[in-house]
């Protein structure tokens, strides 16, 4: 200790203590007008979006430049499209309303399975249920913040999907001036039912489940639900629109007017839908709609008074149980075996936590509905050499789109896989810096973990579509090594944007996704997927010209653009990387 | 003030409280001691009404916290051992928010709120964000907002965590002086120290159950361990030992 440089004693600063006026006063009995007047819903939602705001100009500017960018397009391409079917006589109009209603029905599915997902961490998961559960919170005020919560997240992607549909149907078919209100009253209530659904099912499954089984019932859950999808789909048999040909144009539009699936919520949504782009109006559906979206949150309300709880109760003990080496973890211990055993352990721990992540396999879900509407569109394609066969140059672009699409689902698939693996370690992180492992450890096992099932991922859908298209071995072998190479490029792009500002104490590194890194990640990988995807497209010209005229393979015209695509990815990946290692050692 | 009748809390086979009966009245400070996983913090999660007991009874001054919950926890305020605060609040906001939470208005609340914030020396960072105080600093204005609705039972999980001396021991006199004025504190704590001096009453948990309740000296008469320290009370009662070679642990 130093004496002042004055030489006067050293006085130690009075300690804060409690006097006997201060206890009375401040910890003693209520004051007059101290009245208890229970949380209103927007003092109780006003934290929650204060933890949501998007700080820093890139974020908010950032933000609407992607939605305007999304919207914008979307609607021109659903406006392409409508175009081309406005110009077919009489049965356009009846292709179009169809095709409202499949879209309707997709949308839908995402919306549902997106609310599933969002329901779960809102009500059960939140760091701050454990606050809000231990004070005197209106249980109907609780679940009416939520649900909104629930409504807001989980609709956000339904909603980037279902505006441009709406948008393009108004100006296509002259919807009129009152067309927002009209979509707008059809969309709220299917918005409202998947909500109370996606509600309903959370609490069921997190009440009545073991919760040590809870997260393999969620995923068995969740593919049920993909598998009712699929259902409803072949209800509504896409295939027909790509057999019109041999049937009387008044037997088509008879055929494609009347609902296949009568029973589905989408049905009536699209007959509203129809009837107003006709000039008729149609009460009774929209009527429907009303009642099940209000009896379905009447219904989530009542179940989440009876479930809630115990639900509640289920998730904290959700991480007990037998979490013994599986198979597939031995599988994995086999497969690493020559890394030295710093990265084997840490790409092996990385491998368990992604295994072991219930919100991170839940968003994986959203996803499925979106790869299978895909593959049963691509199943539904006539190929081959046959009468109906597609033409030779829709066969060459069929492949471009393939890679294209994969891409895409990739993209959206890393986004929650890669871009969070940062944030992911969370408190961690600390311990991990104070650890001697090295930064390209790091970076490489987070790369290595990620990439790996996604690859396994990448190769299942590409090969799985170019079966059902029944592209030719050259074309598939060249699609799945274009893949391979936009993965390797996508998953190093996702590192580097995940480790700008990784959110360690978010409620779920998923939510890494939701911010501006994110969206900058899905735009800049979808401007990557689209170019390289491109780049296979001259090749697969000169195929198919080749394959037509019965020509010898032009091997270097076929292979050199893709070869661009290909080396252009492998040059980016490096360069990504070393950008995700600055990032990461920066990191503190 | 606080009872709990039989209550039990199963986590699928495993009982993390098995059929326990408590009793703390008014102006008692209560010390919950046990090892890691006996059982603590799940007793103090179903009082504060967080956890709902599978079996027995929780009542808050006189009030079922079964029947009717939202009554009941505005006598109540819990304090977490890892406390949960929005990090994109300030700490006023943060106390704003906790007074609404338990029905209360700013303005009637608003001067103590600033006497707890002086008190804790919290003052000059009442304006900033959450996210820039340490972990001792949370703990200070988690408790700050706990005692702003003057609840009848005060509930702590590990309240000395993080607090530095001189916050550690105005924590320990704000608890006596909370308990003093009639309302019961219970708190859980592996500082056997902190315990002695400021509890009135501890309960000993192992494996789910109170294997014994009493004040020090009782406990002492009870085992017939005239001059033994609370230490040994401790490990004697729940079956630890102390004695393992430790040296020879850290060899092998």
């Amino acid at each position: 200790m130093t004496a002042p440089a004055d030489g006067a004693p050293l006085v130690p600063p009075a300690p804060r203590t409690l006097t006997p006026r201060f206890v009375p006063r401040v910890l003693g009995e209520a004051a007059a007008g101290e009245s208890f007047r229970a949380i209103s819903l927007a003092q109780l939602l006003k934290p929650l979006w204060r933890q949501r705001q998007l700080r820093g100009a890139a974020g908010p500017a950032g933000v609407l430049g992607a939605l305007g960018v999304t919207w914008g397009g979307g609607t021109l391409l659903v406006l392409l499209v409508l175009d081309y079917l406005h110009t077919v006589d009489a049965i356009g109009l009846a292709i179009a309303g169809r095709l409202l209603a499949m879209g309707l029905l997709s949308i839908s599915s995402v919306l549902l399975l997106s609310c599933v997902v969002t329901a779960l961490p809102a009500f059960f998961l939140a760091k701050d249920l454990e606050l809000l559960s231990a004070a005197p919170v209106p249980p109907r005020t609780l679940f009416v913040a939520r649900a909104l919560q629930v409504l807001a997240e989980g609709g956000a992607v339904a909603l980037l999907l279902v505006v441009p549909v709406f948008a393009a149907y108004g100006i296509a078919f002259g919807g009129g001036l009152l067309w927002p209100l009209v979509a707008l009253a059809v969309w709220v209530p299917l918005w409202l039912t998947a909500m109370a659904l996606g509600c309903i099912v959370v609490y069921l499954l997190l009440a009545f489940v073991p919760a040590a089984r809870a997260q393999l019932v969620f995923r068995v859950g969740g593919v049920t639900l993909c598998v009712v999808a699929i259902v409803a789909m072949q209800r509504l048999q896409p295939a027909q629109l790509t057999r019109l040909g041999s049937r009387a144009i008044g037997e088509v539009v008879k055929l494609l007017d009347v609902p296949l699936a009568p029973w589905l919520p989408t049905e009536w949504a699209a007959t509203v839908l129809n009837e107003w782009l006709k000039g008729y109006w149609a009460p009774a559906p929209l009527a429907w709609l009303w009642l099940l979206a209000l009896g379905s949150v009447a219904a989530a309300y009542m179940t989440f008074r009876t479930l809630h709880a115990r639900g509640l109760a289920a998730v904290r003990s959700a991480g007990r149980g037998d979490h013994a080496p599986s198979p597939v973890g031995r599988i994995a211990q086999l497969v690493l075996a020559p890394l030295p055993p710093l990265r084997r352990e840490f790409v092996l721990k990385e491998l368990r936590l992604i295994g072991r992540d219930a919100a991170l396999w839940s968003q994986f879900l959203l996803l499925v509905p979106l790869v299978l509407v895909y593959v049963i569109g691509v199943s539904v394609l006539p190929t081959g050499t046959g009468t109906g066969a597609l033409p030779a140059i829709f066969a060459s672009i069929l492949p471009v789109v393939n890679v294209g699409l994969a891409g895409m689902v990739l993209a959206a698939v890393a986004s929650r896989l890669v871009l969070p693996t940062i944030a992911g370690e969370g408190k961690m992180w600390t311990t991990l810096r104070a650890a001697p492992i090295s930064t390209d450890d790091i970076v490489w096992a987070k790369y290595l973990a990620t990439t790996g099932p996604l690859l396994l991922v990448a190769l299942g859908i590409v090969s799985l579509t170019s079966l059902l298209l029944a592209t030719a071995p050259v074309i598939t072998a060249l699609s799945l090594v274009t893949v391979t190479a936009l993965l390797v490029a996508q998953s190093a792009l996702a590192l580097w944007l995940g480790a700008v500002n990784p959110r360690f104490d978010a409620e779920s590194a998923v939510n890494q996704t939701v911010t501006w890194q994110g969206i900058l990640f899905l735009l800049a990988a979808g401007v990557l997927t689209m170019l390289v995807a491109l780049s296979l497209a001259p090749g697969m010209y000169w195929y198919a010209t080749a394959v037509h005229y019965k020509l010898p393979f032009p091997w270097w015209k076929m292979l050199r653009g893709p070869l661009v695509g290909i080396g252009g990815c492998l040059l980016l990946a490096p360069w990504f990387l070393r950008k995700a290692r600055a990032r990461v050692a920066a990191l503190t | 003030m606080i009872q709990l009748a039989g209550a039990t809390k199963r986590y699928g086979s495993f009982t993390a409280v098995d059929a326990l009966d408590l009793e703390v009245p008014a102006g008692e400070v209560f010390g919950f001691l046990g090892a890691n996983g006996a059982g603590k913090t799940t007793t103090l999660k179903m009082m504060s009404g967080i956890l709902a007991p599978d079996a027995g009874r929780v009542t808050v001054a006189g009030i079922d916290m079964a029947r009717d919950p939202v009554t009941a926890k505005r006598h109540l305020a819990f304090v977490p051992d890892r406390p949960y605060v929005y990090d994109k609040l300030t700490g006023q906001e943060f106390l704003r928010f906790s007074a609404s939470l338990y029905g209360l208005a700013w303005s009637a609340v608003e001067a103590r709120a600033t006497e707890l914030l002086e008190l804790f020396e919290l003052v000059a960072w009442q304006h900033e964000l959450v996210e820039q105080y340490s972990h001792g600093m949370r703990q200070k204005l988690l408790l700050t907002a706990s005692v702003l609705h003057r609840p009848k039972a005060l509930l702590v999980d590990e309240p000395l965590v993080g607090l530095d001396p001189r916050g550690a021991r105005l924590l320990k006199d704000m608890l006596r002086a909370y308990a003093a004025l009639g309302n019961a504190v219970i708190m859980s704590t592996h500082t056997l120290e902190t315990v002695e001096g400021t509890c009135d009453r501890i309960g000993i948990m192992k494996r789910g159950t109170l294997v014994a309740s009493g004040t020090v000296p009782e406990l002492r008469r009870w085992l017939r361990m005239p001059d033994a320290p609370l230490e040994q009370i401790f490990l004697h009662l729940t079956g630890e030992t102390a004695t393992r070679d430790v040296a020879e642990v850290l060899r092998a």
